[in-house]
Protein backbone atom coordinates (compact mmCIF):
# COMPACT_ATOMS: atom_id res chain seq x y z
CA UNK A 1 0.00 0.00 0.00
CA UNK A 2 2.82 2.33 0.86
CA UNK A 3 4.64 1.43 -2.34
CA UNK A 4 1.70 1.95 -4.67
CA UNK A 5 0.28 4.86 -2.69
CA UNK A 6 1.99 7.71 -4.50
CA UNK A 7 0.86 6.43 -7.90
CA UNK A 8 -2.84 6.34 -7.11
CA UNK A 9 -3.06 9.18 -4.62
CA UNK A 10 -1.68 12.46 -5.75
CA UNK A 11 -2.65 15.01 -3.10
CA UNK A 12 0.37 17.10 -2.14
CA UNK A 13 1.37 16.29 1.44
CA UNK A 14 2.87 19.76 1.83
CA UNK A 15 -0.21 21.79 0.85
CA UNK A 16 -1.04 23.93 3.86
CA UNK A 17 -4.70 24.80 4.38
CA UNK A 18 -5.15 26.30 7.83
CA UNK A 19 -8.91 26.79 7.46
CA UNK A 20 -9.31 23.04 7.14
CA UNK A 21 -7.09 22.18 10.11
CA UNK A 22 -7.61 19.09 12.29
CA UNK A 23 -10.52 18.00 10.13
CA UNK A 24 -11.84 14.51 10.94
CA UNK A 25 -11.58 11.78 8.31
CA UNK A 26 -13.88 12.47 5.34
CA UNK A 27 -14.15 11.62 1.68
CA UNK A 28 -11.59 14.23 0.73
CA UNK A 29 -9.04 13.38 3.39
CA UNK A 30 -9.37 9.70 4.36
CA UNK A 31 -7.17 10.16 7.41
CA UNK A 32 -8.35 13.69 8.25
CA UNK A 33 -6.00 16.66 8.32
CA UNK A 34 -3.26 17.84 10.67
CA UNK A 35 -2.70 21.06 12.58
CA UNK A 36 -1.77 22.95 9.41
CA UNK A 37 -4.62 21.45 7.42
CA UNK A 38 -2.32 19.16 5.49
CA UNK A 39 -3.85 15.95 4.21
CA UNK A 40 -2.83 13.20 6.67
CA UNK A 41 -3.29 10.37 4.19
CA UNK A 42 -0.81 11.95 1.80
CA UNK A 43 1.56 12.72 4.67
CA UNK A 44 1.30 9.17 6.00
CA UNK A 45 2.14 7.71 2.62
CA UNK A 46 5.17 9.93 2.31
CA UNK A 47 6.08 9.18 5.93
CA UNK A 48 5.67 5.47 5.28
CA UNK A 49 8.06 5.67 2.34
CA UNK A 50 10.62 7.41 4.54
CA UNK A 51 10.13 4.81 7.30
CA UNK A 52 10.56 1.94 4.86
CA UNK A 53 13.53 3.61 3.17
CA UNK A 54 15.36 4.11 6.47
CA UNK A 55 14.60 0.63 7.81
CA UNK A 56 15.39 -1.22 4.56
CA UNK A 57 18.69 0.57 4.06
CA UNK A 58 19.65 -0.06 7.68
CA UNK A 59 18.97 -3.78 7.39
CA UNK A 60 21.07 -3.85 4.20
CA UNK A 61 23.77 -2.05 6.19
CA UNK A 62 23.61 -4.73 8.93
CA UNK A 63 23.62 -7.50 6.33
CA UNK A 64 26.54 -6.14 4.33
CA UNK A 65 28.70 -5.93 7.44
CA UNK A 66 27.29 -8.85 9.44
CA UNK A 67 27.27 -11.60 6.81
CA UNK A 68 30.98 -11.35 5.85
CA UNK A 69 31.94 -11.16 9.53
CA UNK A 70 29.93 -14.31 10.27
CA UNK A 71 31.36 -16.08 7.21
CA UNK A 72 34.93 -15.25 8.14
CA UNK A 73 34.42 -16.13 11.80
CA UNK A 74 32.70 -19.42 11.09
CA UNK A 75 35.14 -20.51 8.39
CA UNK A 76 38.38 -19.42 10.04
CA UNK A 77 37.56 -20.58 13.58
CA UNK A 78 40.25 -20.11 16.23
CA UNK A 79 41.51 -16.64 17.09
CA UNK A 80 39.77 -14.79 14.25
CA UNK A 81 36.44 -16.32 15.22
CA UNK A 82 37.04 -15.53 18.88
CA UNK A 83 37.89 -11.86 18.24
CA UNK A 84 35.00 -11.22 15.84
CA UNK A 85 32.41 -12.89 18.00
CA UNK A 86 33.55 -11.18 21.22
CA UNK A 87 33.17 -7.82 19.48
CA UNK A 88 29.69 -8.86 18.39
CA UNK A 89 28.91 -9.87 21.98
CA UNK A 90 29.84 -6.41 23.16
CA UNK A 91 27.46 -4.79 20.67
CA UNK A 92 24.78 -7.24 21.79
CA UNK A 93 25.46 -6.35 25.43
CA UNK A 94 23.52 -3.13 24.86
CA UNK A 95 19.72 -3.19 24.65
CA UNK A 96 19.10 -2.49 20.94
CA UNK A 97 17.18 0.74 21.23
CA UNK A 98 19.54 2.12 23.86
CA UNK A 99 22.54 1.57 21.59
CA UNK A 100 20.70 3.19 18.67
CA UNK A 101 19.92 6.15 20.93
CA UNK A 102 23.59 6.42 21.92
CA UNK A 103 24.67 6.44 18.27
CA UNK A 104 22.13 9.15 17.44
CA UNK A 105 23.26 11.14 20.48
CA UNK A 106 26.81 11.07 19.15
CA UNK A 107 26.14 11.62 15.45
CA UNK A 108 23.17 13.96 15.71
CA UNK A 109 19.68 13.83 14.24
CA UNK A 110 19.16 13.00 10.58
CA UNK A 111 18.06 10.33 8.14
CA UNK A 112 21.57 8.99 7.46
CA UNK A 113 22.47 8.96 11.13
CA UNK A 114 19.28 7.04 11.91
CA UNK A 115 20.29 4.49 9.26
CA UNK A 116 23.74 4.08 10.80
CA UNK A 117 22.28 3.79 14.30
CA UNK A 118 19.72 1.13 13.37
CA UNK A 119 22.05 -0.69 10.99
CA UNK A 120 24.92 -0.84 13.47
CA UNK A 121 22.69 -2.39 16.14
CA UNK A 122 21.66 -5.15 13.72
CA UNK A 123 25.12 -6.34 12.66
CA UNK A 124 25.68 -9.01 15.37
CA UNK A 125 22.47 -10.90 14.63
CA UNK A 126 23.52 -11.52 11.04
CA UNK A 127 27.07 -12.39 12.08
CA UNK A 128 25.88 -14.88 14.71
CA UNK A 129 23.36 -16.64 12.54
CA UNK A 130 25.63 -16.88 9.51
CA UNK A 131 28.50 -18.13 11.68
CA UNK A 132 26.44 -20.90 13.26
CA UNK A 133 25.36 -22.20 9.84
CA UNK A 134 28.85 -21.87 8.38
CA UNK A 135 30.30 -23.86 11.27
CA UNK A 136 28.05 -26.76 10.30
CA UNK A 137 28.47 -26.45 6.53
CA UNK A 138 32.25 -26.14 6.51
CA UNK A 139 32.47 -29.63 8.01
CA UNK A 140 30.60 -31.15 5.06
CA UNK A 141 32.34 -33.34 2.50
CA UNK A 142 31.84 -31.08 -0.47
CA UNK A 143 33.63 -28.22 1.27
CA UNK A 144 36.40 -30.63 2.17
CA UNK A 145 36.55 -31.60 -1.51
CA UNK A 146 36.79 -27.98 -2.59
CA UNK A 147 39.59 -27.49 -0.09
CA UNK A 148 41.38 -30.59 -1.39
CA UNK A 149 41.11 -29.21 -4.92
CA UNK A 150 43.19 -26.31 -3.68
CA UNK A 151 40.64 -23.51 -4.11
CA UNK A 152 41.50 -20.50 -2.07
CA UNK A 153 39.48 -19.76 1.04
CA UNK A 154 37.66 -16.73 -0.37
CA UNK A 155 36.44 -18.74 -3.32
CA UNK A 156 35.25 -21.53 -1.04
CA UNK A 157 33.49 -19.06 1.26
CA UNK A 158 31.75 -17.14 -1.50
CA UNK A 159 31.09 -19.80 -4.12
CA UNK A 160 30.55 -22.88 -1.99
CA UNK A 161 29.36 -21.83 1.42
CA UNK A 162 27.49 -18.56 0.93
CA UNK A 163 24.78 -20.01 -1.36
CA UNK A 164 23.86 -22.49 1.36
CA UNK A 165 23.55 -19.78 3.94
CA UNK A 166 21.32 -17.62 1.78
CA UNK A 167 18.01 -19.07 2.98
CA UNK A 168 18.93 -18.26 6.56
CA UNK A 169 19.99 -14.75 5.50
CA UNK A 170 16.70 -14.16 3.71
CA UNK A 171 14.74 -15.29 6.75
CA UNK A 172 16.78 -13.07 9.04
CA UNK A 173 16.33 -10.17 6.61
CA UNK A 174 12.55 -10.27 7.02
CA UNK A 175 12.74 -10.51 10.81
CA UNK A 176 15.37 -7.77 11.03
CA UNK A 177 13.26 -5.58 8.76
CA UNK A 178 10.33 -5.83 11.15
CA UNK A 179 12.62 -4.95 14.05
CA UNK A 180 14.19 -2.07 12.12
CA UNK A 181 10.79 -0.55 11.29
CA UNK A 182 9.99 -0.63 15.01
CA UNK A 183 13.31 0.94 16.01
CA UNK A 184 12.95 3.61 13.33
CA UNK A 185 9.45 4.36 14.55
CA UNK A 186 10.72 4.63 18.12
CA UNK A 187 13.56 6.97 17.15
CA UNK A 188 11.30 9.25 15.16
CA UNK A 189 8.59 9.18 17.82
CA UNK A 190 11.20 10.44 20.29
CA UNK A 191 12.04 13.21 17.83
CA UNK A 192 15.37 11.64 16.93
CA UNK A 193 14.57 10.27 13.47
CA UNK A 194 13.99 11.97 10.15
CA UNK A 195 13.57 15.71 10.83
CA UNK A 196 10.64 17.88 9.62
CA UNK A 197 9.22 18.37 7.05
CA UNK A 198 10.14 14.88 5.90
CA UNK A 199 8.97 13.05 9.01
CA UNK A 200 8.46 9.33 8.94
CA UNK A 201 5.34 7.71 10.39
CA UNK A 202 6.68 7.73 13.95
CA UNK A 203 7.28 11.47 13.69
CA UNK A 204 3.69 12.08 12.60
CA UNK A 205 2.43 10.03 15.56
CA UNK A 206 4.55 12.17 17.88
CA UNK A 207 3.07 15.32 16.31
CA UNK A 208 -0.46 14.01 16.69
CA UNK A 209 -0.10 12.64 20.22
CA UNK A 210 -0.92 15.93 22.03
CA UNK A 211 -4.16 16.18 20.02
CA UNK A 212 -5.35 12.70 20.95
CA UNK A 213 -8.41 14.01 22.78
CA UNK A 214 -9.70 16.27 20.00
CA UNK A 215 -8.25 14.72 16.90
CA UNK A 216 -7.64 11.02 17.52
CA UNK A 217 -7.04 10.34 13.82
CA UNK A 218 -3.87 12.43 13.84
CA UNK A 219 -1.85 9.85 15.81
CA UNK A 220 -3.92 6.71 15.28
CA UNK A 221 -3.86 6.27 11.50
CA UNK A 222 -0.09 6.63 11.08
CA UNK A 223 0.32 4.27 14.06
CA UNK A 224 -1.87 1.65 12.39
CA UNK A 225 0.23 1.97 9.25
CA UNK A 226 3.41 1.24 11.24
CA UNK A 227 1.79 -1.83 12.80
CA UNK A 228 0.72 -3.08 9.37
CA UNK A 229 4.21 -2.45 8.01
CA UNK A 230 5.74 -4.50 10.84
CA UNK A 231 3.15 -7.28 10.59
CA UNK A 232 3.97 -7.84 6.92
CA UNK A 233 7.60 -8.95 7.30
CA UNK A 234 6.78 -10.73 10.59
CA UNK A 235 4.15 -12.88 8.89
CA UNK A 236 6.47 -13.46 5.96
CA UNK A 237 9.28 -14.44 8.32
CA UNK A 238 7.02 -16.83 10.23
CA UNK A 239 5.92 -18.47 7.02
CA UNK A 240 9.49 -18.74 5.76
CA UNK A 241 10.64 -20.25 9.02
CA UNK A 242 7.97 -22.93 8.90
CA UNK A 243 8.93 -23.61 5.31
CA UNK A 244 12.67 -23.80 6.00
CA UNK A 245 12.57 -25.67 9.27
CA UNK A 246 10.92 -29.06 8.92
CA UNK A 247 11.07 -29.51 12.69
CA UNK A 248 8.52 -26.77 13.25
CA UNK A 249 6.10 -28.14 10.69
CA UNK A 250 2.91 -29.36 12.25
CA UNK A 251 3.50 -27.66 15.56
CA UNK A 252 2.19 -24.35 14.29
CA UNK B 1 35.04 -28.19 41.00
CA UNK B 2 33.68 -27.96 37.48
CA UNK B 3 30.91 -25.76 38.82
CA UNK B 4 33.30 -23.40 40.58
CA UNK B 5 35.50 -23.12 37.49
CA UNK B 6 32.40 -22.48 35.42
CA UNK B 7 31.22 -19.69 37.70
CA UNK B 8 34.68 -18.12 37.86
CA UNK B 9 34.97 -18.17 34.08
CA UNK B 10 31.56 -16.55 33.72
CA UNK B 11 32.51 -13.84 36.17
CA UNK B 12 35.77 -13.18 34.33
CA UNK B 13 33.99 -12.81 31.00
CA UNK B 14 31.32 -10.69 32.70
CA UNK B 15 33.98 -8.28 33.92
CA UNK B 16 35.49 -8.08 30.43
CA UNK B 17 32.11 -7.29 28.88
CA UNK B 18 31.39 -4.66 31.52
CA UNK B 19 34.78 -3.04 30.87
CA UNK B 20 34.22 -3.04 27.12
CA UNK B 21 30.73 -1.59 27.51
CA UNK B 22 31.95 1.17 29.83
CA UNK B 23 34.75 1.96 27.40
CA UNK B 24 32.31 2.28 24.49
CA UNK B 25 29.99 4.49 26.50
CA UNK B 26 32.91 6.62 27.61
CA UNK B 27 34.68 6.83 24.26
CA UNK B 28 31.49 7.63 22.33
CA UNK B 29 31.90 11.23 23.48
CA UNK B 30 35.14 11.44 21.51
CA UNK B 31 33.30 10.50 18.33
CA UNK B 32 31.12 13.61 18.44
CA UNK B 33 32.01 15.58 15.31
CA UNK B 34 34.08 18.67 16.18
CA UNK B 35 35.09 19.62 19.71
CA UNK B 36 32.87 17.62 22.08
CA UNK B 37 32.70 20.30 24.76
CA UNK B 38 31.63 23.02 22.34
CA UNK B 39 29.15 20.63 20.75
CA UNK B 40 27.65 19.70 24.12
CA UNK B 41 27.45 23.19 25.58
CA UNK B 42 26.44 24.91 22.35
CA UNK B 43 27.73 28.21 21.03
CA UNK B 44 25.51 30.44 23.15
CA UNK B 45 25.58 29.88 26.88
CA UNK B 46 29.18 28.73 26.63
CA UNK B 47 30.56 29.15 30.13
CA UNK B 48 34.36 28.74 30.39
CA UNK B 49 34.10 27.47 33.99
CA UNK B 50 31.61 24.74 33.11
CA UNK B 51 33.53 23.97 29.94
CA UNK B 52 36.72 23.45 31.93
CA UNK B 53 34.92 21.25 34.46
CA UNK B 54 33.31 19.18 31.70
CA UNK B 55 36.65 18.89 29.91
CA UNK B 56 38.12 17.55 33.13
CA UNK B 57 35.22 15.17 33.84
CA UNK B 58 35.41 13.75 30.35
CA UNK B 59 39.18 13.52 30.62
CA UNK B 60 39.70 15.37 27.36
CA UNK B 61 43.26 16.38 26.61
CA UNK B 62 44.67 13.37 28.40
CA UNK B 63 45.78 10.25 26.53
CA UNK B 64 42.83 7.90 26.04
CA UNK B 65 43.83 5.07 28.43
CA UNK B 66 44.60 7.52 31.24
CA UNK B 67 41.40 9.45 30.64
CA UNK B 68 39.31 6.29 30.57
CA UNK B 69 40.95 4.91 33.69
CA UNK B 70 40.20 8.15 35.53
CA UNK B 71 36.59 8.21 34.33
CA UNK B 72 36.10 4.55 35.22
CA UNK B 73 37.63 5.00 38.65
CA UNK B 74 35.19 7.79 39.40
CA UNK B 75 32.28 5.85 37.87
CA UNK B 76 32.97 2.84 40.09
CA UNK B 77 32.69 4.91 43.25
CA UNK B 78 29.44 6.36 41.90
CA UNK B 79 30.67 9.66 40.51
CA UNK B 80 29.32 9.85 36.99
CA UNK B 81 29.86 13.58 36.57
CA UNK B 82 27.31 16.37 36.64
CA UNK B 83 24.56 17.37 34.27
CA UNK B 84 25.61 20.20 31.95
CA UNK B 85 22.16 21.71 31.69
CA UNK B 86 22.63 24.96 33.56
CA UNK B 87 19.40 24.99 35.55
CA UNK B 88 19.88 21.58 37.10
CA UNK B 89 23.63 20.94 37.41
CA UNK B 90 22.79 17.89 39.52
CA UNK B 91 25.15 14.99 39.93
CA UNK B 92 24.26 12.13 37.61
CA UNK B 93 24.21 9.50 40.33
CA UNK B 94 21.67 11.56 42.32
CA UNK B 95 19.52 11.87 39.19
CA UNK B 96 19.73 8.12 38.55
CA UNK B 97 18.87 7.24 42.13
CA UNK B 98 15.90 9.62 42.12
CA UNK B 99 14.52 7.98 39.03
CA UNK B 100 15.43 4.36 39.67
CA UNK B 101 12.32 3.46 41.77
CA UNK B 102 9.98 4.49 38.94
CA UNK B 103 11.77 2.39 36.35
CA UNK B 104 12.17 -0.55 38.70
CA UNK B 105 8.50 -0.59 39.65
CA UNK B 106 7.50 -0.43 36.00
CA UNK B 107 9.91 -3.20 35.00
CA UNK B 108 8.94 -5.55 37.83
CA UNK B 109 5.18 -5.01 37.34
CA UNK B 110 5.58 -5.65 33.63
CA UNK B 111 7.73 -8.75 34.00
CA UNK B 112 5.32 -10.33 36.51
CA UNK B 113 2.23 -9.52 34.45
CA UNK B 114 3.84 -10.63 31.19
CA UNK B 115 5.04 -13.97 32.54
CA UNK B 116 1.79 -14.83 34.36
CA UNK B 117 -0.53 -13.80 31.52
CA UNK B 118 1.79 -15.07 28.78
CA UNK B 119 2.22 -18.52 30.32
CA UNK B 120 -1.52 -18.87 31.02
CA UNK B 121 -2.49 -17.86 27.48
CA UNK B 122 0.21 -20.13 26.08
CA UNK B 123 -1.13 -23.13 28.01
CA UNK B 124 -4.68 -22.42 26.89
CA UNK B 125 -3.58 -22.05 23.27
CA UNK B 126 -1.55 -25.28 23.45
CA UNK B 127 -4.42 -27.28 24.95
CA UNK B 128 -6.95 -25.91 22.48
CA UNK B 129 -4.51 -26.30 19.64
CA UNK B 130 -5.71 -25.31 16.15
CA UNK B 131 -9.11 -24.17 17.39
CA UNK B 132 -10.51 -20.70 16.79
CA UNK B 133 -9.35 -19.69 20.26
CA UNK B 134 -5.77 -20.74 19.48
CA UNK B 135 -5.77 -18.79 16.23
CA UNK B 136 -7.18 -15.73 17.99
CA UNK B 137 -4.43 -15.89 20.60
CA UNK B 138 -1.76 -16.25 17.90
CA UNK B 139 -3.05 -13.35 15.82
CA UNK B 140 -3.53 -11.13 18.86
CA UNK B 141 -0.05 -11.80 20.20
CA UNK B 142 1.57 -11.23 16.81
CA UNK B 143 -0.36 -7.97 16.41
CA UNK B 144 0.48 -6.52 19.82
CA UNK B 145 4.06 -7.66 19.35
CA UNK B 146 4.23 -5.88 15.98
CA UNK B 147 2.93 -2.62 17.39
CA UNK B 148 5.44 0.06 18.24
CA UNK B 149 5.48 0.46 22.06
CA UNK B 150 4.42 4.10 21.90
CA UNK B 151 1.43 3.19 19.77
CA UNK B 152 0.25 0.58 22.25
CA UNK B 153 0.51 3.29 24.89
CA UNK B 154 -1.43 5.78 22.80
CA UNK B 155 -4.20 3.27 22.07
CA UNK B 156 -4.49 2.50 25.79
CA UNK B 157 -4.67 6.20 26.62
CA UNK B 158 -7.31 6.74 23.95
CA UNK B 159 -9.40 3.88 25.26
CA UNK B 160 -8.88 3.95 29.03
CA UNK B 161 -8.35 7.62 29.77
CA UNK B 162 -10.18 9.48 27.01
CA UNK B 163 -12.96 7.12 25.99
CA UNK B 164 -13.96 5.43 29.25
CA UNK B 165 -11.91 7.59 31.63
CA UNK B 166 -10.92 5.03 34.25
CA UNK B 167 -7.17 5.47 34.25
CA UNK B 168 -5.19 8.70 34.11
CA UNK B 169 -3.07 9.19 31.00
CA UNK B 170 0.14 10.25 32.69
CA UNK B 171 1.96 11.64 35.68
CA UNK B 172 3.59 10.03 38.66
CA UNK B 173 3.09 9.63 42.41
CA UNK B 174 5.48 7.60 44.50
CA UNK B 175 4.15 4.36 45.92
CA UNK B 176 5.08 5.37 49.48
CA UNK B 177 3.18 8.65 49.22
CA UNK B 178 -0.05 7.26 47.82
CA UNK B 179 -0.10 3.56 46.88
CA UNK B 180 -3.52 3.58 45.22
CA UNK B 181 -2.79 6.60 43.10
CA UNK B 182 0.62 5.19 42.22
CA UNK B 183 -0.89 1.94 40.98
CA UNK B 184 -3.62 3.61 38.93
CA UNK B 185 -0.91 5.72 37.29
CA UNK B 186 1.30 2.70 36.68
CA UNK B 187 -1.51 0.50 35.34
CA UNK B 188 -1.52 1.74 31.75
CA UNK B 189 2.26 1.97 31.26
CA UNK B 190 2.72 -1.51 32.71
CA UNK B 191 -0.13 -2.91 30.62
CA UNK B 192 1.30 -1.31 27.51
CA UNK B 193 4.70 -2.93 28.09
CA UNK B 194 3.11 -6.23 29.11
CA UNK B 195 1.21 -6.48 25.83
CA UNK B 196 4.51 -6.19 24.01
CA UNK B 197 6.41 -8.80 25.99
CA UNK B 198 3.52 -11.19 26.45
CA UNK B 199 3.29 -12.16 22.78
CA UNK B 200 6.71 -13.78 22.69
CA UNK B 201 6.18 -15.57 25.99
CA UNK B 202 2.77 -16.86 24.87
CA UNK B 203 4.15 -18.18 21.61
CA UNK B 204 7.04 -19.88 23.35
CA UNK B 205 4.93 -21.42 26.08
CA UNK B 206 2.51 -22.70 23.46
CA UNK B 207 5.09 -24.43 21.27
CA UNK B 208 7.05 -25.72 24.22
CA UNK B 209 3.85 -27.04 25.86
CA UNK B 210 2.84 -28.77 22.65
CA UNK B 211 6.24 -30.37 22.44
CA UNK B 212 6.09 -31.49 26.07
CA UNK B 213 2.59 -32.92 25.67
CA UNK B 214 3.85 -35.17 22.88
CA UNK B 215 6.59 -36.70 25.03
CA UNK B 216 6.34 -40.32 25.99
CA UNK B 217 6.15 -39.72 29.72
CA UNK B 218 2.92 -37.80 29.18
CA UNK B 219 1.48 -40.74 27.28
CA UNK B 220 2.57 -42.95 30.16
CA UNK B 221 0.98 -40.63 32.69
CA UNK B 222 -2.25 -40.59 30.68
CA UNK B 223 -2.17 -44.36 30.39
CA UNK B 224 -1.75 -44.61 34.14
CA UNK B 225 -5.00 -42.71 34.40
CA UNK B 226 -3.69 -39.60 36.14
CA UNK B 227 -6.12 -36.67 36.16
CA UNK B 228 -5.60 -34.27 33.24
CA UNK B 229 -5.02 -31.28 35.49
CA UNK B 230 -2.16 -33.05 37.21
CA UNK B 231 -0.62 -34.11 33.91
CA UNK B 232 -0.76 -30.60 32.54
CA UNK B 233 0.59 -28.73 35.53
CA UNK B 234 2.87 -31.24 37.23
CA UNK B 235 4.35 -33.01 34.25
CA UNK B 236 4.05 -31.03 31.04
CA UNK B 237 4.30 -27.48 32.34
CA UNK B 238 7.39 -28.18 34.41
CA UNK B 239 9.27 -29.38 31.38
CA UNK B 240 7.86 -26.70 29.15
CA UNK B 241 8.83 -23.84 31.44
CA UNK B 242 12.62 -24.15 31.15
CA UNK B 243 12.90 -22.51 27.72
CA UNK B 244 10.18 -20.05 28.71
CA UNK B 245 12.28 -18.79 31.61
CA UNK B 246 15.15 -18.10 29.24
CA UNK B 247 12.95 -16.34 26.73
CA UNK B 248 11.43 -14.21 29.45
CA UNK B 249 14.92 -13.29 30.61
CA UNK B 250 16.04 -12.45 27.12
CA UNK B 251 13.03 -10.16 26.74
CA UNK B 252 14.66 -7.92 29.30
CA UNK B 253 16.53 -6.02 26.59
CA UNK B 254 13.33 -5.35 24.69
CA UNK B 255 11.77 -4.36 28.01
CA UNK B 256 14.51 -1.77 28.57
CA UNK B 257 13.92 -0.29 25.12
CA UNK B 258 10.18 -0.32 25.76
CA UNK B 259 10.68 1.37 29.12
CA UNK B 260 12.48 4.29 27.45
CA UNK B 261 9.54 4.90 25.13
CA UNK B 262 6.73 4.09 27.54
CA UNK B 263 8.10 6.43 30.20
CA UNK B 264 8.20 9.18 27.61
CA UNK B 265 4.63 8.52 26.45
CA UNK B 266 3.18 8.45 29.97
CA UNK B 267 5.39 11.19 31.38
CA UNK B 268 6.92 8.95 34.04
CA UNK B 269 10.09 10.37 35.61
CA UNK B 270 12.20 7.22 35.20
CA UNK B 271 15.65 6.47 33.83
CA UNK B 272 14.33 5.92 30.30
CA UNK B 273 12.79 9.36 30.05
CA UNK B 274 15.96 10.78 31.63
CA UNK B 275 17.96 9.28 28.77
CA UNK B 276 15.65 10.76 26.13
CA UNK B 277 15.69 14.13 27.85
CA UNK B 278 19.49 13.95 27.98
CA UNK B 279 19.71 13.32 24.25
CA UNK B 280 17.27 16.10 23.37
CA UNK B 281 19.18 18.55 25.58
CA UNK B 282 22.58 17.24 24.44
CA UNK B 283 23.37 16.65 28.11
CA UNK B 284 26.16 14.19 27.48
CA UNK B 285 27.06 13.16 31.04
CA UNK B 286 23.38 12.30 31.56
CA UNK B 287 23.36 10.23 28.36
CA UNK B 288 26.52 8.39 29.41
CA UNK B 289 25.26 7.76 32.93
CA UNK B 290 21.82 6.53 31.90
CA UNK B 291 23.15 4.38 29.04
CA UNK B 292 25.78 2.84 31.28
CA UNK B 293 23.26 2.13 34.02
CA UNK B 294 20.69 0.53 31.74
CA UNK B 295 23.28 -1.52 29.85
CA UNK B 296 25.00 -2.82 32.97
CA UNK B 297 21.63 -3.88 34.39
CA UNK B 298 20.89 -5.64 31.11
CA UNK B 299 24.25 -7.44 31.10
CA UNK B 300 23.83 -8.56 34.71
CA UNK B 301 20.31 -9.87 34.09
CA UNK B 302 21.46 -11.72 30.99
CA UNK B 303 24.35 -13.33 32.84
CA UNK B 304 22.07 -14.33 35.70
CA UNK B 305 19.52 -15.88 33.34
CA UNK B 306 22.25 -17.65 31.45
CA UNK B 307 23.81 -19.13 34.57
CA UNK B 308 20.43 -20.10 35.95
CA UNK B 309 19.62 -21.83 32.69
CA UNK B 310 22.87 -23.78 32.72
CA UNK B 311 22.20 -24.84 36.28
CA UNK B 312 18.58 -25.89 35.72
CA UNK B 313 18.89 -27.66 32.41
CA UNK B 314 20.98 -30.82 32.66
CA UNK B 315 21.39 -30.86 28.88
CA UNK B 316 23.59 -27.78 28.98
CA UNK B 317 26.99 -29.16 29.76
CA UNK B 318 28.72 -27.01 32.31
CA UNK B 319 32.24 -26.17 31.26
CA UNK B 320 31.53 -26.60 27.57
CA UNK B 321 31.01 -23.58 25.37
Amino acid sequence: MITIGPIVYTVNPFTVNTINKLAPPNLNDFFGTDLLGRDLFARSILGGEISLYISTVSVIFSLVLGVPLGLIAGYSKGMVDEVIMRIMDIILAFPGLVLALLVVAVLGIGINNAIIAIGFTGIPIFARIVRSVVLKISELDYVEAARALGFNRWRIMIRHILPNVSSVIILQFTLSLAAAILTEAALSFLGLGAPAPLQSLGGIVQEGFPFLQNAWWYAIFPGILITVAVLGPNFLGDGLRDLLDPKLRGSS
Amino acid sequence: MALLAFILRRIASLILVLLAVSFLVYASVLLIPGDPVTAILGAEGYDPVIAAQLRHELGLGEPLPVAFAGWLERAIVGDLGTSVVLSTRTSISTLLMQRLPVTMELAVLTMVMAVVLGVLLGIVAALRRNTKLDICVSVASLTTYSMPPFFRGILLILFFSIYIKIFPSGGYFSFLEDPVRNLTLMALPALSLTLGLMGVITRFTRSSMIEAMEKEFITTATAKGLPERLIIFRHALRNALIPVVTVAGLQFGALMGGVVITETVFGLPGIGSLLVQGILERDYPVIQGATLFVTITFVLVNTAVDMLYSLIDPRVKIGGR
